[in-house]
């Protein structure tokens, strides 16, 4: 075919909630997307979080071929992290975009994670709501920028601002009203974009599912500890309107788009409750994986981190203090160029004995890393790493919480087992999988004597409950199939091949055959990109003399 | 019609062409780079300067307002 590809994201969106609107007729355009075409679900990462999944949505390639693993990144032998940008995804990868740009294709890509520095591909580029920064461009060319704020009114990049768990019912009342007009304003701007900016592939993402459904978890599930019925009557309803939103923008697309052109909806992971978090880097502390340096301070920092400033943290947290200070604190390096806070006030990084430590984590999602011995400190040889390792599963595998008495991981996978081997170095060793209702947290800073606590929102997407998407496929090539999964990497070389460019040989993902009439022949194209990229850089340069 | 190269050009893109993929020979690289460069110079001002640098801390923030850090 030679028409155009339009890919909607709706970032965690669960299926069975598209499902129950079809059902009501509430979502008569998804109706019509699973009556002509094809329906399914979307297969997320490991874990289903939206940078990792975004980033296979783009490249077409399992994580451990474009080595984006989290949010932040753990370097290569380093116990210190960076955080992901486009510009990561691009040195280690390449999007799809890029591919279809090198063969002539105008792209147009809103809100795909990590969007910053946005693409200067032909057609356009808005970058996401995590990686831009406050001031500045958000849009490639800028001349989109200025068409949308004249037109549209703007494009809020700042989202999260107060975003708490909504347990306080003024609060959440607040953020729904503000995600909602957000929302409103995301989908005007898409159909200026759809309308206006012509593109032979659209890849629009609206995070606005994901944010509603992290503040409604207690609303939505029954058993949450803190659900309330007269709020669930209040704000239960919240996620079906905002996919009637979307379903109504879906319709419009659906009217305009011509007999050869492709349209498909993704969710990169579904969502649900979460009652409890788990700190697995103070849990590696206890069980006797991860030690602390023997010095005075960093004991009399532990002794004052677990038993003085609960008491401090509960002041401070009043004053909405607590939290910039933690922040504060997980951005100083301890490279001497500012003041140490990390040093001066909690457990962080910087008081771990790596000589005495075997595994630790450095971000949410459970995947833990061996200090193995190409680790400046390392302290595991090669000839201990399996046994190490395995022992290391099965004490985790044995968590149980402490007063509810579940098991809190339900499975522990190899790293090897879930990602390719293009960038093995920062491969994480093993990958923990929560029971339905937990959470792994980020362990920035610890308390040694907590390992469980709260969560910091009501819903979230961390377990296999949560690894499906939604899917739908509609439009001339379309095929009229019911009950598909499609993985996140099937998407790019999918549409490729529905744009007649070459699937690229690096991609690890399917064509799929089965949802669309395409035929999907694999080319080699990273020289056609390098060539654009070198082209690209020497006009830049020119334009900016 | 055909890219007359000199030829020093020509063999440097000889070389260049059997180490991009994509490319059949000199003329293909040498053809796709001038249509390349031609079509951002004709995009004009914007191309090669769209960004300022990134801000960690403002994504930081942002991780922790989504409770992907711990808050």
């Amino acid at each position: 075919m030679t028409g155009s590809v339009y890919v909607f994201g709706l970032d965690g969106v669960p299926p069975e909630l598209v499902e129950r609107g079809i059902d009501a007729g509430r979502l008569p355009s998804f109706a019509r997307m699973a009556e002509e075409g094809t329906d399914g679900t979307t297969r997320s990462t490991v874990p289903p979080l939206s940078m990792i999944a975004w980033s296979s949505f783009a490249t077409g390639r399992n994580p451990g071929n474009h080595g984006v693993y989290n949010f932040m990144l753990k370097g290569e032998g380093e116990y210190g992290t960076e955080f992901v940008n486009a510009d990561t995804l691009r040195e280690q990868s390449v999007p799809v975009w890029e591919y279809l740009d090198a063969e002539g294709r105008r792209s147009g890509v809103m809100n795909v994670m990590p969007g910053y520095p946005p693409s200067e591909t032909a057609g356009f580029h808005i970058s996401d709501n995590i990686t831009t920064p406050s001031t500045g461009s958000y849009a490639f060319p800028e001349e989109l920028q200025t068409d949308i704020e004249e037109r549209v009114g703007g494009y809020d990049i700042d989202p999260y601002e107060g975003y708490d768990d909504g347990t306080d019912e003024d609060s959440l009342r607040g953020l729904l009203d503000n995600f909602f007009e957000i929302e409103r304003n995301r989908i005007e701007v898409a159909k200026l974009l759809v309308a206006e900016y012509p593109c032979e592939f659209y890849s629009l993402v609206f995070q606005g599912p994901d944010n509603v459904l992290h503040v409604l978890g207690h609303v939505l599930d029954e058993t949450h500890p803190k659900h309330d019925p007269e709020l669930a009557e209040r704000y239960g309803d919240k996620p079906m309107e905002l996919l009637e939103l979307y379903d109504e923008f879906v319709g419009w697309v659906m009217d305009r788009i011509d007999e050869e052109d492709a349209l498909m909806v993704l969710s990169d992971h579904g969502h649900g409750p979460i009652y409890r978090t788990i700190n697995l880097n103070s849990w590696l502390y206890q069980a006797g994986y991860l030690d602390l340096e023997s010095r005075p301070w960093t004991r009399l920092k532990q002794f004052g981190y677990n038993h003085v400033y609960d008491a401090v943290e509960s002041v401070m947290s009043d004053l909405n203090l607590f939290s910039k200070l933690k922040m504060g604190v997980a951005r100083t390096s301890g490279d001497g160029a500012g003041p140490d806070l990390a040093e001066l006030l909690t457990i962080s990084r910087k008081d771990v004995d790596w000589s005495q430590t075997a595994a630790f984590t450095v971000a949410s999602g459970g995947q833990i890393y061996l200090n193995t011995d190409d680790h400046d400190e390392g302290a595991i040889p090669p000839g201990r790493y399996e046994a190490v390792r395995e022992r290391l599963r099965e004490e985790l595998l044995a968590i149980e919480h402490p007063e509810r008495g579940d098991r809190v991981i339900d499975s522990v996978l190899y790293g090897e087992d879930v990602y390719g081997d293009e960038y093995d170095a920062t491969r994480p060793d093993l990958v923990c999988m929560p029971a339905p209702g937990y959470q792994i947290q980020y362990p920035q800073t610890m308390k040694t004597d907590r390992v469980f606590g709260e969560p910091p929102k009501t819903g979230s997407h961390t377990s296999m409950n949560e690894m499906q998407g939604i899917f739908y496929a509609w439009g001339g090539p379309a095929r009229d199939e019911s009950g598909v999964t499609v993985e996140l990497p099937d998407f790019a070389p999918t549409a490729c091949s529905l744009l007649d460019v070459p699937v690229p040989e690096e991609m690890d993902g399917s064509v799929r055959r089965d949802v669309f009439d395409v035929r999907g022949e694999r080319g080699r194209l990273d020289g056609r990109v390098e060539a654009k990229r070198a082209v690209r850089s020497v006009v830049g340069d020119l334009s900016a003399d | 019609m055909t890219l007359e190269l000199p030829t020093d050009i020509s063999d440097r893109y000889e070389l260049l062409a059997d180490d991009l993929d994509g490319f059949d020979d000199a003329e293909s690289l040498a053809r796709y780079v001038l249509d390349g460069a031609a079509a951002e110079l004709e995009r004009g001002d914007g191309v090669g300067d769209a960004a300022d640098s990134a801000d960690d801390g403002v994504v930081e923030d942002r991780l922790e307002q989504l409770g992907y850090l711990e808050k």
